[in-house]
C-alpha cells in the first residue's frame, strides 16, 4: 500500500537521471505484488496444459528438431554440435523477443487493471522480464541431456552463462519499456516491432554459428548484441570463445546496460501520460 | 495543507488527449496539417479545489461525464493532473470496478492472495487474512476451484470480501455499494457503513440520494468538469443536480 511520503510526490515524475533508481526503489517496495504477478504468469500461461511447463522445453526442442532437418537436407551439415548450437539460439533469441514483445504490450494489456488501481506501472515490465528469465532458466536444462550424451564437460566458462541470459532479457525489457510507452498512442508498433524481431531472427545467429560469418564481416555482425549473447552462452557451454571476441561482448553488455537504463528513464517519465491514452 | 486534512486538491486541471488515431493520424503527421476545428484534448476536470478532513464523508453526484470518477482516480494516482497540486495523507484505496486483478484460469485462494497484492498487501498480511476473506465472501467450497466456474454473484462476493478487508485511511468508492444476493448485500452495506463510521476518510461518487443523504457530511455536485455546488446538506446538492440532469435532457 502506499505509504504517505510515496503519495505525496507520486504525480511528479522523477528526473532523467533519478529515474532508474527511483524505479528500483518502487520495485524493492512492491516485491511482493511483483513475486505475485510472476506466479500469476506461469499459472495463466501453463494452465490446463496436461503437460504443463514441460512444454517450454518441448517447444524449443521441437523446433531445434526442424531447423537441424532443414539444414542437413539444405546444406549438408555436418556438424555434430550443430542441434546443441540451434537449442542454445533458440533459447536466448526467444527469451529477447518474447520479452520485447510483452513489454510493448504491457500497458494496453492491463489496461483495467491500470484505472482500477494504482500501482507502480514500472512492475508491469518487471514481472514480464523475471518471468521470462525464471523460464529461461529452466528450460535451459534441455542443453543438459545433450551435453551429456556428446560428452561436453563444462569449464569454468559456464560462469558466463548467466550473464548472456540476464543480458538477453535485461535488453528485451530496456526496448519493451520505450515501445511500452509509444504503443499506447500509435498502437502500429506492436506490429512493426514484431516484423523487425522475425528479420532479426535470421540475423542473430539463430541457427547457425558464427564461424560461418565471412571473417571481413564479423565486425559488423557482433554489432548485434542479440547475436554476441547467443555466441557467448554457446562459448559458455563449449568452454570455448571461437570466433567471439572480448571486445564484442564487453560492448553488447554495456549497450545493454545504457538501453536498460534509458529505457527505464523513459518509462518513468512518460507512462504518466501513456495512461491517459488507454 | 493543514494538519487534520486528509486530502488537499489545488486548481487540478486534468486533460484527456483526444484520440487520433490509424489514418488520422498519420495524415496529420504526414502533411503536418491539423484539423484546427477538433480540439485536441477534453479538458475532463477543469480548476477543481477541494480539501477533504479526516474521518469525514465526503459524496460526490453529478451528471454522466461530469468528472465524478475522473477526479476518484487522480485522488488515488491513477491519472496525474496537468496542473495544479494535490496532497493525500494516509493509505489510499480505490474501490472502482471489484475483483481487480482477477484471472479466470486460477482458484478463488490464488486470486485473493493476487488481487490483495494489487491492492498493496504485504505476503504476511494476506496469509492472516485469507481464512477471514473467504469466511465473509461464505465461498468456502469453491475456493479453491478455478474462478471461471464461479457465478457472477461469487466472483462480486469474493471481490468485495477482499475490497472490505484492506483497512485504508481513505476509502474512494465508485458505486460499487451493491453486489451479490440480499443477504449478502445486507452484509456488505453493514460492512461499509462500519467503514464510513469509523474513523476511514471516504470519498463516494453514487446517484443513490438515500446513501448520500444517510451517509455523507458533504456532498459536491460536480458538473463539466467543475465543482457546480458544495454544501453540507446532502439535499441541497441533490437538487442541483436535478436541475441539472434536467437541463441536459431540455436541450
Amino acid at each position: 500500500m502506499p505509504s504517505q511520503e510515496q503519495v505525496l510526490e507520486l504525480h511528479s515524475a522523477p528526473s532523467f537521471l533519478k529515474a532508474p533508481f527511483q524505479m528500483f526503489s518502487n520495485l524493492r517496495k512492491n516485491r511482493n505484488l511483483l513475486k505475485n504477478l510472476i506466479a500469476r504468469d506461469f499459472k495463466v500461461n501453463y494452465h490446463g496444459h496436461f503437460l504443463g511447463f514441460l512444454w517450454s522445453m518441448l517447444e524449443p526442442l521441437a523446433l531445434t528438431g526442424i531447423f537441424f532437418l532443414v539444414f542437413v537436407i539444405l546444406r549438408g551439415q555436418s556438424d555434430t554440435l550443430l542441434p546443441l548450437k540451434i537449442m542454445i539460439g533458440i533459447l536466448i533469441f526467444n527469451s529477447f523477443a518474447k520479452t520485447l514483445s510483452s513489454c510493448t504490450s504491457c500497458l494496453i494489456q492491463n489496461s483495467s487493471l491500470i484505472q482500477q488501481v494504482y500501482f507502480p506501472r514500472e512492475i508491469f515490465p518487471a514481472s514480464i522480464a523475471g518471468f521470462r528469465f525464471t523460464s529461461l532458466c529452466l528450460s535451459i536444462s534441455i542443453v543438459i541431456p545433450y551435453m551429456i550424451y556428446e560428452n561436453i564437460m563444462p569449464t569454468v566458462m559456464i560462469f558466463l552463462l548467466p550473464i548472456s541470459m540476464i543480458c538477453s532479457v535485461l535488453l528485451g525489457q530496456g526496448l519493451g519499456m520505450i515501445a511500452s510507452v509509444i504503443q499506447v498512442r500509435i498502437r502500429d508498433l506492436k506490429q512493426i516491432i514484431d516484423l523487425i524481431v522475425r528479420a532479426g531472427f535470421f540475423l542473430s545467429g539463430v541457427f547457425f554459428g558464427a564461424e560461418i560469418i565471412p571473417p571481413e564481416h564479423l565486425d559488423l555482425y557482433f554489432m548485434n548484441p542479440v547475436a554476441v549473447f547467443i555466441e557467448l552462452a554457446r562459448s559458455a557451454i563449449l568452454g570455448d570463445f571461437g570466433v567471439l571476441t572480448k571486445v564484442a561482448i564487453i560492448r553488447s553488455i554495456l549497450i545493454t546496460i545504457a538501453i536498460y537504463l534509458f529505457g527505464s528513464s523513459i518509462f518513468m517519465k512518460y507512462e504518466r501520460k501513456a495512461v491517459k491514452f488507454l | 495543507m493543514n494538519e487534520d486534512e486528509a486530502i488537499h486538491l489545488e486548481n487540478i486541471v486534468l486533460d484527456f488527449p483526444q484520440n487520433h488515431s490509424g489514418a488520422t493520424f498519420i495524415k496529420e503527421f504526414l502533411t503536418n496539417r491539423r484539423n484546427k476545428n477538433i480540439d485536441k484534448y477534453f479538458r475532463a476536470l477543469d480548476q477543481v479545489s477541494l480539501s477533504i478532513k479526516k474521518g469525514e464523508v465526503f459524496g460526490i453526484i453529478g451528471p454522466n461525464g461530469a468528472g465524478k470518477s475522473t477526479i476518484l482516480r487522480v485522488m488515488a494516482g491513477i491519472y496525474a493532473p496537468d496542473q495544479g497540486s494535490i496532497q493525500i495523507k494516509g493509505r489510499v484505496v480505490l474501490l472502482a470496478g471489484l475483483g481487480a486483478g482477477f484471472q479466470s484460469n486460477l482458484t478463488g485462494r490464488e486470486n485473493i492472495s493476487l488481487s490483495a497484492s494489487i491492492y498493496g498487501m504485504g505476503a504476511s498480511e494476506i496469509r492472516s487474512l485469507t481464512e477471514s476473506i473467504i469466511g465473509f465472501s461464505g465461498i468456502v467450497d469453491f475456493i479453491d476451484r478455478p474462478l471461471r466456474t464461479y457465478s457472477s454473484g461469487m466472483k462480486a462476493r469474493l471481490a468485495f470480501s477482499i475490497a472490505s478487508h484492506l483497512e485504508p485511511e481513505i476509502l474512494l468508492i465508485d458505486e460499487v455499494l451493491a453486489v451479490g444476493d440480499s443477504a449478502f448485500r445486507e452484509k456488505s452495506k453493514r460492512r461499509i457503513i462500519n467503514m464510513v463510521k469509523g474513523d476511514t476518510t471516504v470519498v463516494l461518487v453514487s446517484h443513490s440520494e438515500t446513501t448520500l443523504r444517510d451517509l455523507c457530511d458533504r456532498v459536491a455536485c460536480f458538473s463539466d468538469g467543475k465543482i457546480d455546488c458544495l454544501s453540507e446538506d446532502a439535499v441541497e446538492a441533490i437538487e442541483r443536480y436535478h436541475v441539472l440532469s434536467g437541463l441536459k435532457k431540455g436541450d
